[in-house]
């Protein structure tokens, strides 16, 4: 498994940076590759199914007990095949879709990477682990929805996914810290097998369930999706209906034996899901845009899935994970459908297409058979799956009565949406008046698999009762092996009635939207709104906390660095109530030669006439005496590096600084009477402060075993001489790293300020 | 200009031994072109080295970074210092460590003339 994501991981980046020159070649392999990894998830299935789990490790940092650690078991095995089967059909559709564009390779680089995460994510059996990937897959999400990074819509879209999906990510990050501190491991399989309430566990289970919440679009988080069909089609596709946004599902599946019998995780599952499930489908009926209806539609069967967890029965489970396959499949073709149409016709808007079907049968049969699906019609799979629902909601409590009247009503609205799409897309008179052609092969084909996919799943589906049984005993372990019947036929009952009902009311339903159109208005308490209410107010916030803070003046920055530190340090002080340690030693070493006192003399006369002189040039000049004075000491004191580096930058800082003085405006004010005062009163107590410093410091004891270290160390281990370039480059490097990389930043953002400057006056 | 380039390398291969070292030596490096450029302005130092300080900022930062990486790859850890049996005249021992203290110089000369170049330039 390990092996198998790097292979993904390294392939994503000869996408971005070969994509350009062999497109060809990357396609070709690309497409063979995430085929393999599909390959290589179904030749487990077998020893999944016979009760086998199998777990790969390879350290990361193991002084944290962080690991790659891997594990497959039923629940992760579906997921991985299902991402690699939707992310192999996804790649073809793209192949076609992308070509031509300008920044084709960053779309691949992005959807692989995405693609490398997801599967990380389902995958893997540490719980940072996790959430490292399920943050990926949000900037992934983020940089897709993004792409067309020109469009205002586009790039406003991607930043509110990214801000709420991350929201929620710290929070189920919060959650899952909680959980493996309660549980004392970080490990998921060990969590899993511990498998017993621990004190304290119901915060965790909230914060976790929030992030789900996030991540899968559910009230009142949801809002993030639709506005995320800016992104280009297949990854709406993929992303937005098929994999990401089922992530959150995953999780809650996963913790489902932790936390499934807690009844306030049962109750937020319920109602979260049946209003985000209510909420989806009643906006669905209210917008035009095709891609923002599937949206719409998406949120409510997430909300959906999410309620059936609620039921805690295995009928519920199995139901649940049926529809999520049979959603994933009709979804996903429908999303390429609507690319199709974006593709050839430049619309998608449902008022402008009808009577396409002439023009395009065989994108119009894909959509036949995918609407199929949605409104649950047999043979396929979305019929079994919303039948196994309708049984295992059956039951005779308050909760199950809600559920299933707010699922035949859901499943009503389905139909009725179905028969818009279909009917209405592709019948009827056409309106309009060019040619349209039929999109090329590798654009229908993935659709037209998916959607059959639905119907031979549907027909075959006693082929999947073992793995689907599998899956369930992972969800609710404990009760044996349920079997589950996935045979298409199963007899007039109860649930068979409710279909007939759903289907009726659907069709009644279509036509009293047809006639009702246009007065069904977008309410105006928008959840839009009120975020970006949330994020004016939050700049508006930080705008004035940076004036205040960052007013732009130099000395102003100084004032309050010295000041600060004073306070600081003179507090320690006084706690650590140092003042009485210091015996205030005049230790004859300190003064070890004569010519320590020409350095001094340097540095005194220097900082004189600083005081005196009203010149700015002269004050830079006593500035470098000052410095070289400083130097001097170094060099009498056998620092000879230390030495040499001050006098270098002295020298450096006097010449740039020469040339900057000539371009400062000449009216810069001086000081006024009563700042000198402040200035001066600042200056002398950091000097105070920092003379009490040296004092105390030539007592501290550890200075000089420290310093032996080095000295010992240096040659045998360091392989040099100069014990202080030893130190930075070796027993220190990584400190050294960081400052280099400090002073890069610095550098640029210096650069780059002048530039500015010159060219235009920014404030 | 040729002078404080031979010093500032000579500086740098020797850092390990005596005063020294990447640091210093970009430094040294550094205050050449400074010179040059107050001498000769700098457009005319700009067109005699074509000097690219935002791909000699990044290159060094790349190599010091390398070099960290490199030990990993032997199986030992983050930063740990390679030595190699080669020894270079005028140069010394082979080894990452040599090639760390190669990326601060490159990076210091970059970052420093950087800032030098935006604010003659202006």
């Amino acid at each position: 498994m390990v092996l198998v994501l790097l292979l993904i991981f390294a392939l994503s980046f000869l996408f971005l940076f070969f994509y350009k020159q062999a497109p060809r070649i990357l396609n070709f392999l690309g497409g063979l590759s995430i085929l393999g990894v599909f390959i290589y998830f179904s030749t487990h299935i077998q020893a999944i199914i016979n009760g086998h789990k199998i777990i790969e490790e390879v350290p990361w940092i193991p002084s944290l007990l962080i690991s790659f650690r891997f594990y497959l078991d039923g629940l992760s095995l579906f997921f991985a095949l299902l991402i690699s089967f939707f992310g192999f059909f996804i790649f073809l559709y793209s192949i076609r879709y992308m070509r031509g564009k300008p920044k084709a390779n960053r779309f691949f680089f992005y959807l692989t990477i995405f693609f490398t995460s997801m599967l990380g994510l389902v995958l893997s059996d540490h719980l940072i682990l996790l959430y490292v990937f399920w943050e990926v897959t949000s900037v992934s999400s983020y940089l897709l929805i993004g792409y067309n990074n020109k469009k205002k819509k586009a790039r406003e879209a991607a930043l509110k996914a990214l801000l709420l999906t991350n929201l929620g990510g710290l929070i189920l990050f919060a959650g899952l810290l909680l959980l493996g501190q309660q549980y004392g491991t970080f490990y998921l399989s060990i969590i899993l097998q511990i498998n017993q309430a621990v004190v304290g566990t119901t915060a965790a289970a909230f914060l976790i369930l929030t992030g789900c919440f996030t991540k899968s679009a559910q009230f009142p988080f949801h809002f993030w999706l639709p506005s995320a069909m800016e992104a280009p089609s297949p990854v709406s596709a993929y992303l937005h209906s098929a994999t990401m946004v089922k992530a959150g599902i995953f999780l809650i599946m996963r913790l489902n034996p932790l936390f499934g019998d807690n009844s306030l995780w049962q109750m937020s599952l319920l109602f979260i899901g049946v209003i985000s499930m209510l909420l989806g489908v009643l906006k669905a009926t209210t917008v035009y845009d095709l891609k923002e209806i599937l949206a719409y539609i998406t949120i409510s069967t997430l909300g959906l899935l999410i309620a059936a967890l609620s039921v805690g029965n295995h009928l519920a489970m199995q139901g649940a994970v049926i529809y999520l396959l049979a959603h994933a499949l009709y979804k996903a073709s429908l999303f390429l459908i609507a690319g199709n149409l974006d593709k050839q016709i430049a619309t998608r808007d449902l008022r402008n297409l009808s009577g396409l079907f002439q023009y395009m049968p065989l994108t119009g049969l894909t959509a036949l058979g995918a609407c199929m699906a949605l409104a649950g019609l047999p043979p396929f799979l979305g019929f079994g799956a919303k039948e196994l629902l309708y049984e295992a909601l059956s039951g005779d409590n308050w909760q199950l009565r809600l559920m299933l009247i707010a699922l035949v009503f859901t499943n009503a609205i389905y139909v009725a949406l179905a028969l818009k799409f279909s009917l209405g897309v592709f019948f009827g008179s056409s309106s309009l008046k060019n040619e349209v052609k039929e999109v090329s092969l590798i654009m229908w084909f993935p659709a037209i698999v998916l959607a059959m996919m639905g119907g031979v799943l549907g027909v075959g589906g006693i082929y999947l009762e073992a793995f689907i049984t599998t899956i369930s005993e992972v969800i609710m372990p404990g009760s044996g092996l349920v079997k589950v019947d996935l045979s298409l036929w199963h007899g007039f009952n109860i649930s068979f009635i409710l279909s007939i009902i759903t289907w009726l009311s659907g069709v009644i339903l279509y036509f009293l939207l047809n006639t009702l159109q246009g007065l069904a208005q977008p309410n105006s308490f928008s959840f839009h709104l009120g975020y970006q209410c949330v994020l004016q107010i939050t700049q508006r916030l930080a705008f004035a906390a940076t004036r205040f803070l960052q007013p732009g003046f130099l000395t102003w920055y100084l004032k309050v660095i010295f000041g600060v530190l004073i306070i600081l340090l003179a507090w320690t002080y006084a706690e650590g109530g140092l003042f009485s340690a210091i015996d205030f030693p005049i230790r004859a070493d300190l003064f070890p030669d004569i010519y320590v006192f020409f350095p001094l003399l340097l540095v005194f006369s220097g900082t004189i006439s600083i005081l005196t002189t009203s010149s700015r040039l002269r004050i830079l000049v006593c500035l470098s005496l000052v410095g070289y004075g400083i130097a001097l000491f170094y060099a009498i004191n056998n620092a000879p590096d230390v030495s040499m580096t001050q006098f270098l930058v002295e020298t450096i800082t006097l010449v740039i600084f020469t040339v900057v003085l000539n371009r400062m405006p000449k009216s810069a004010t001086f000081p006024m009477e009563a700042r000198k005062i402040l200035i001066a009163t600042i200056a002398v107590a950091f000097g105070i402060i920092m003379i009490l410093i040296l004092f105390s410091l030539q007592d501290y004891e550890a200075a000089p075993l420290l310093k032996d270290f080095y000295l010992q160390h240096s040659v045998p281990e360091g392989h040099g001489e100069n014990v202080v370039n030893v130190m930075l480059v070796d027993f220190r490097a990584f400190d050294t790293l960081g400052e280099m990389i400090v002073l890069s930043m610095t550098a640029f953002g210096v650069a780059v300020l002048i530039k500015l400057k010159s060219k235009e006056d920014i404030f | 200009m040729p002078v404080f380039l031979i010093y500032s390398l000579y500086l740098l291969f020797r850092g390990h031994d005596k005063p020294g070292g990447g640091f210093i030596a970009a430094l040294v490096l550094s205050i050449g072109v400074v010179f040059h450029m107050i001498v000769f302005g700098v457009l005319a130092t700009q067109r005699m080295y074509k000097i690219n300080t935002m791909i000699l900022t990044s290159a060094g930062l790349l190599i010091s970074v390398l070099s960290a990486i490199l030990p990993m790859f032997f199986g030992d850890g983050f930063f740990h210092a390679l030595w190699s049996d080669i020894y270079i005249k005028g140069i010394g021992t082979v080894s990452s460590v040599l090639l760390f203290d190669l990326g601060i110089y490159m990076a210091v000369v970059g970052a420093v003339l950087k800032i030098a170049f935006a604010i003659f330039e202006n």
